[in-house]
C-alpha cells in the first residue's frame, strides 16, 4: 500500500513536470501557488554590490561561430554548426547537408542488437529509392560513443556492412555534440560506462533546409512513411 | 501554516549555520569548488551497475546568475532574447529579461532561468567548462552539512525536502541559502538544475523495447527499481528531470558549471 501510494505520488510529480514542460510560466504560477510565496527572509536581504560581469572568463574559449541564422528555419538542425569528423578522418558539418535529403541514424559500433537493425532500417530506405533519387538523399549514422568509434573503427564498421560508399557518412563527434544532436533529434541515451549505451532507435528525416520531416521510432516499424516524405520532398 | 513555520525554522537555523561557516555570498558566487568525486547511488541504477564511479571535478559553488549569464549573452550574441534559433530555446527563454534584452527587473544576482538546456551547455562551454553530469550533480546534492554523504546526517532527506519546497517561484539571491559539506551552496533551495545527460533516462542497454526510466517512475512499480525508495527529494529530482525536453525553459530552471 505504501509502495502505491508513494508510486502515485511520483506519478503526480512526473505530471507536474510535464505540465511544466508544457506550459511555461503557467506551469511556474502553478508551482507558486501549491507552496506560496517565499518566507520573508528569503528576500529581506541587505542590498549589495553588483559587481559588472566579467567577461575574461567567456572570451579564453571561442566555439565555433553562429551560422547565418536569417537563411535557416528556427527549427532547422542545421543551426548545430559545428565540425564532427567522418569516418575517412575529414571534418564534416551538418550545414554542409544542404540543399539534399539526409537519414539520421545515432547508433554504436560495438552495438551488436538495436544497432545494426536501425543501420539496416536505413540501407533499406535507400533501397526502396527509385535508382534516380539514390543520389539526392545522404545517409548520416552517427556514433554515441565518442571515445571508441574513431573515423577508423567507423570505417571498418561501415565496410563490414558494404556501406563504406556514397553517399554514406560515419560521424563522431564530442560529447556535447553528440548530446546536442540526440537532443535535437530526440534520441535519448545513456553511456552505461562499460562501452555499452542504452538508447532509443529513431530514423529521422530532414529536409534540404536541416527540418526533420519524418521521425521513426522503434525497431521493426513500417518504413513506408519516411520513403514516401522523401519522394515528396525531392 | 505548520509546514511554513518549519520551513521558517529550517531557514532560519541554516542562516546561522552558514553564517558560521564565515564564507560571504560574493566568494561563493564566482568560485568552483573541487570534489574529489566518489561513488552515488543512482536513484535508479542500471541493472548490476548500482553504484556510479565518479572522478574528480570541480563544479561551481553557486547557481549561474542573471548577470553572469547577460555577460556572455554580450560576447555570444546568438544566444541574446529573440536571436537563439527556436531549435535551442522555447518562446519564454529569458522570458524574466526585459524584451531589450536587459535584465529589467529581474535580479542581477538570481540564478538565470528561462534558459535552455542548449543555451546552459553553451555558457559552459564558453567558459571553457562543461554541465555536470547527472551522477556528478546528484554526487554533490547528496552531500550533507557536514559529511560527503549525507545519508548518514540525521534529518537529511527531511532537510532537502523541506529546501525544495520552501522554493520561490521567483527564486532569491545565490550564495544565501545552504551550504554543504563540499562549500557548495543553493543545491535545492533556489532552483531545479539542467544536467549535461539530459535525455539520459534508460535503463537497459542496447534495448529492443522502450525500457526507459519515464515508465518506471510512472507506473504502479515506481519505487521498484529505485535504489532508497524513501528519498522523496531524489524522486523529485528525478521525476523533474525526466520530463525535459533540451529547448524547454521555465521559471524554476537554472543551472551551474562543472569541469
Amino acid at each position: 500500500m505504501t509502495c502505491f501510494l508513494r508510486a502515485l505520488a511520483v506519478a503526480i510529480v512526473t505530471a507536474a513536470a510535464s505540465l511544466l514542460t508544457a506550459c511555461g510560466d503557467d506551469g511556474v504560477a502553478a508551482r507558486e501557488h501549491e507552496h506560496g510565496p517565499a518566507p520573508a527572509t528569503i528576500e529581506a536581504h541587505e542590498a549589495h554590490e553588483h559587481e559588472p560581469a566579467t567577461a575574461e572568463a567567456h572570451a579564453a574559449h571561442d566555439h565555433a561561430p553562429a551560422l547565418p541564422a536569417g537563411e535557416l528555419a528556427g527549427t532547422s538542425l542545421f543551426h548545430l554548426g559545428s565540425a564532427w569528423t567522418d569516418h575517412r578522418g575529414e571534418p564534416f558539418t551538418l550545414p554542409a547537408l544542404r540543399g539534399r535529403l539526409a537519414v539520421f541514424v545515432m547508433f554504436y559500433g560495438d552495438c551488436t542488437t538495436a544497432c545494426p537493425l536501425l543501420v539496416k532500417a536505413a540501407e533499406e530506405i535507400e533501397a526502396a529509392l527509385p535508382v534516380e533519387a539514390r543520389g539526392q538523399v545522404e545517409f548520416v549514422m552517427v556514433t554515441f560513443a565518442t571515445e571508441a568509434d574513431t573515423p577508423g573503427r567507423l570505417r571498418e564498421y561501415a565496410r563490414s556492412k558494404g556501406l563504406d560508399r556514397e553517399p554514406w557518412r560515419w560521424l563522431v563527434g564530442t560529447p556535447l555534440q553528440t548530446r546536442q544532436l540526440a537532443t535535437l533529434l530526440g534520441v535519448q541515451y545513456r553511456d552505461l560506462g562499460n562501452g555499452a549505451f542504452a538508447h532509443s532507435n529513431v530514423v529521422t528525416v530532414l529536409d534540404g533546409g536541416g527540418v526533420p520531416i519524418a521521425r521513426l521510432e522503434g525497431l521493426g516499424v513500417a518504413l513506408d512513411p519516411a520513403v514516401e516524405v522523401i519522394l515528396s520532398n525531392l | 501554516m505548520t509546514r511554513h513555520a518549519a520551513t521558517l525554522l529550517a531557514l532560519a537555523a541554516l542562516a546561522l549555520c552558514t553564517g558560521a561557516r564565515g564564507q560571504t555570498a560574493t566568494l561563493a558566487r564566482s568560485a568552483m569548488v573541487q570534489v574529489p568525486g566518489g561513488v552515488v547511488a543512482l536513484l535508479f541504477p542500471v541493472q548490476g551497475e548500482e553504484l556510479a564511479r565518479v572522478g574528480p571535478f570541480a563544479i561551481d559553488a553557486t547557481p549561474v546568475t542573471n548577470s553572469q549569464f547577460l555577460a556572455f549573452v554580450r560576447t555570444h550574441p546568438e544566444w541574446a532574447k529573440g536571436s537563439v534559433p527556436r531549435v535551442f530555446a522555447d518562446e519564454s527563454y529569458l522570458g524574466h529579461w526585459s524584451d531589450d534584452g536587459t535584465l529589467g527587473s529581474a535580479d542581477p544576482d538570481a540564478p538565470v532561468t528561462h534558459v535552455s538546456w542548449f543555451a546552459a551547455a553553451a555558457y559552459c562551454e564558453a567558459r571553457g567548462a562543461r554541465l555536470p553530469t547527472e551522477a556528478e550533480w546528484e554526487l554533490v546534492a547528496r552531500a550533507g552539512e557536514r559529511l560527503a554523504d549525507g545519508g548518514s546526517e540525521p534529518g537529511q532527506r527531511e532537510r532537502l525536502l523541506a529546501l525544495v519546497s520552501s522554493r520561490s517561484a521567483v527564486p532569491g539571491p545565490v550564495g544565501r541559502g545552504e551550504v554543504n559539506a563540499y562549500g557548495v551552496r543553493d543545491m535545492h533551495g533556489l532552483v531545479w538544475e539542467w544536467v549535461f545527460d539530459v535525455g539520459a533516462a534508460m535503463n537497459t542497454a542496447d534495448s529492443r523495447n522502450a525500457g526507459d526510466r519515464r515508465l518506471l517512475l510512472l507506473c504502479g512499480g515506481g519505487a521498484s527499481g529505485a535504489t532508497d525508495p524513501n528519498d522523496y527529494a531524489a524522486f523529485l529530482r528525478y521525476a523533474f528531470r525526466s520530463g525535459l525536453s533540451g529547448d524547454y525553459t521555465g521559471g524554476g530552471l537554472g543551472f551551474r558549471c562543472a569541469s
